[in-house]
């Protein structure tokens, strides 16, 4: 009977190929953002390059023609774009010309001057002003949807029946974390929801944590290890990335 | 942009050598020595200016040989800043010889957010580009959690281009030197607590410990020294002080119980009593005169204490704390010296 039902479907689909269609006009392009809802994220990302452009008009930042070409080099490094002619294929693959790749690369580049400009003085006063905002914890979580089941989960582990890492691969219904043992990963405290981070602020290194409520569920945690804060490239980039943001929505909000 | 072919570029890196510490052998007490995981080659004997040295003594002292000082900004200030002026000369911007000096320097104020005001006097006091080995001191068994957050500042404000070297920058204005070594280069701690000490032993955040050793007061011995791998070359740096003193006086001074004729130590003896222990590498002392540096010195080529030495002025510490009875102690185990 399954060979009956599927033998005409499977017959249609041969009979009737995916149509061949024309490269999309920008204009098809447009259209296809407004209809899927796209059209504010992406228009407010033009309007950010827009401002980008004034400020630095403003501010006389300008990219000189060695810098655009040492990036565009290591961009094409990166890419693996060694030769021209694999340059200029990708290129096409992306539907864009040498001109247009050229735009993203000085936007680039004006973007972090730009950046660097405004706020690479006000990082070492914005970091030491807070600094605790910058400390990491590495932790697991086994997260469940009821309250008994979270205080079994607790209790067992804290009577180390089982491991951590098991409990979390049976019971946690965090994606991804249940899938690697429950590890989350490193995570700046700042940027965790106001339950987890007050209930892993200040617990020793292995310690369970008893189940912690918050809008999806209960977590039962443990620290893995702490880092202090420390104000290294990585954490400089991001200060100036948050002291940026902070910078274009308050544009933004002049604007509107 | 032109968009021409690129140059295949070479993948592999070509890794610096890193110079490794030179280690001096096992045996004897070499005066100079690298300080535990440190690239800083120390003299065996420091001073710190408890003493109040002058700042002449001081110099002179670094003309005999003696590199490593220890200066405090804020605890007995009034003492210490008899040695500025030395300091001055030998630390201070300009110096030909700052790369010859370590510069120990001592906060007790036991709080993060206060580092950068300590540090600051002391590079205003001094008029330095950087110092070697900056010391959170004082850590009694109340300073665990204070101690801990000092701590977590380390790898803000150890070596070049970090937070604290930029914004001492800003208050003291730039030098190549500051830029090269940072505003401090390592972090010390001075333990009165030797439980304390030990959970540190292994930390990467601390890379010298100095703690309270003499006969007198040997529990450094199992808490601290006798715990470190002498063949590690990550092990901390070890300092020692109050090598001469006790609470029940000076150690030079012979208990009233021994017996006449016996060996009463003297000082040089008394630091060489601490340096003759597992992975120390400084005794810092509080020498106040050319006759104190000239003795200290002299006392360093005769090697380490032996273990007949050794053991008698352990029972000879116990004498003076009242700690054993004089009947108790069996006659072979004295060392009678004219």
């Amino acid at each position: 009977m399954e060979t009956m039902t599927e033998t005409p479907t499977k017959q249609l689909a041969e009979k009737v190929q995916p149509p061949k269609v024309e490269p999309a006009t920008d204009e098809a392009i447009a259209n296809y953002l407004r209809y899927t809802c796209k059209m504010a994220e992406i228009a407010a990302l033009a309007e950010r390059d827009t401002a980008i452009l004034k400020a630095c008009e403003e501010l006389k930042i300008v990219i000189s023609d060695e810098e655009l070409q040492a990036t565009g080099d290591e961009f094409r490094v990166k890419h693996k774009l060694l030769t021209a002619s694999e340059t200029l294929a990708w290129l096409e693959k992306q539907r864009i010309g040498p001109e247009d790749w050229t735009q993203g690369i000085r936007m680039q580049l004006l973007m972090q001057k730009l950046k660097e400009r405004l706020f690479l003085d006000a990082i070492d006063a914005h970091y030491l002003t807070n600094r605790e905002e910058y400390q990491r914890v590495a932790f697991s979580q086994i997260m469940v949807a009821e309250l008994p089941v979270a205080l079994q989960i607790a209790q067992t582990l804290r009577a180390e029946k089982v491991s951590f890492a098991a409990m979390a691969i049976e019971h946690s219904k965090a994606y991804p974390s249940s899938q690697h043992g429950g590890f989350v990963g490193i995570r700046f405290l700042s940027s965790l929801v106001p339950e987890i981070k007050q209930a892993l602020a200040g617990i020793p290194e292995g310690e369970i944590i008893a189940p912690v409520k918050t809008n999806l569920g209960y977590h039962i945690l443990r620290v893995e290890k702490w880092f202090p804060p420390s104000l290294n490239e990585s954490v400089r980039a991001e200060i100036l990335e948050v002291l940026f943001q902070g910078w274009l929505i308050s544009n933004a909000g002049d604007r509107s | 942009m032109q968009i021409a072919d690129l140059p295949l570029r070479s993948t592999s890196n070509s890794d610096s050598v890193s110079i490794l510490n030179q280690r001096f052998p096992p045996s004897g007490l070499p005066f100079y020595r690298k300080l535990g995981r440190t690239d800083l080659t120390v003299s065996c004997l420091g001073i710190g200016g408890g003493g109040a040295i002058s700042s002449e003594d001081t110099l002179y002292a670094f003309d005999r040989g003696l590199n490593y000082f220890f200066y405090s900004s804020d605890l007995h200030h009034f003492l210490y800043r008899s040695m500025s002026g030395g300091l001055k000369q030998l630390c201070g911007r300009g110096s030909s010889v700052r790369d010859r000096v370590i510069l120990a320097t001592v906060t007790y104020i036991k709080n993060p957010e206060v580092a950068l005001s300590a540090i600051f006097d002391q590079f205003a006091e001094l008029g330095i580009d950087y110092i070697d080995i900056l010391f959170w001191g004082w850590i009694g068994s109340r300073d665990a959690s204070a101690f801990t957050d000092c701590l977590h500042l380390s790898n803000d404000l150890r070596g070049a281009n970090t937070v604290y070297q930029r914004t001492i920058e800003k208050m003291v204005g730039t030098s190549e030197r500051l830029k090269k070594m940072g505003a401090v280069r390592y972090i010390g701690a001075s333990f009165h607590d030797l439980d304390l000490a030990n959970q540190w032993l292994d930390s990467p955040l601390l890379d010298v410990v100095m703690v309270r050793h003499n006969p007198a007061h040997r529990s450094a011995q199992r808490q601290v020294f006798n715990c470190l791998d002498a063949q590690n070359p990550q092990r901390p740096g070890v300092s020692t002080f109050k090598s001469t003193g006790s609470h029940s006086g000076v150690l030079w001074d012979a208990p009233a119980s021994l017996p006449k004729g016996c060996w009463i130590p003297n000082v040089p003896d008394l630091y060489r009593y601490s340096l003759s222990q597992n992975c120390v590498d400084v005794c810092l002392t509080g020498m106040r005169s050319r006759s104190e540096i000239d003795a200290a010195i002299a006392g360093i080529p005769q090697g380490k204490l032996t273990p007949a030495e050794l053991d008698y002025l352990d029972l000879y510490g116990d004498l003076h704390r009242d700690r054993i009875n004089i009947a108790d102690i069996s006659p072979e185990k004295l060392i009678y010296r004219p």
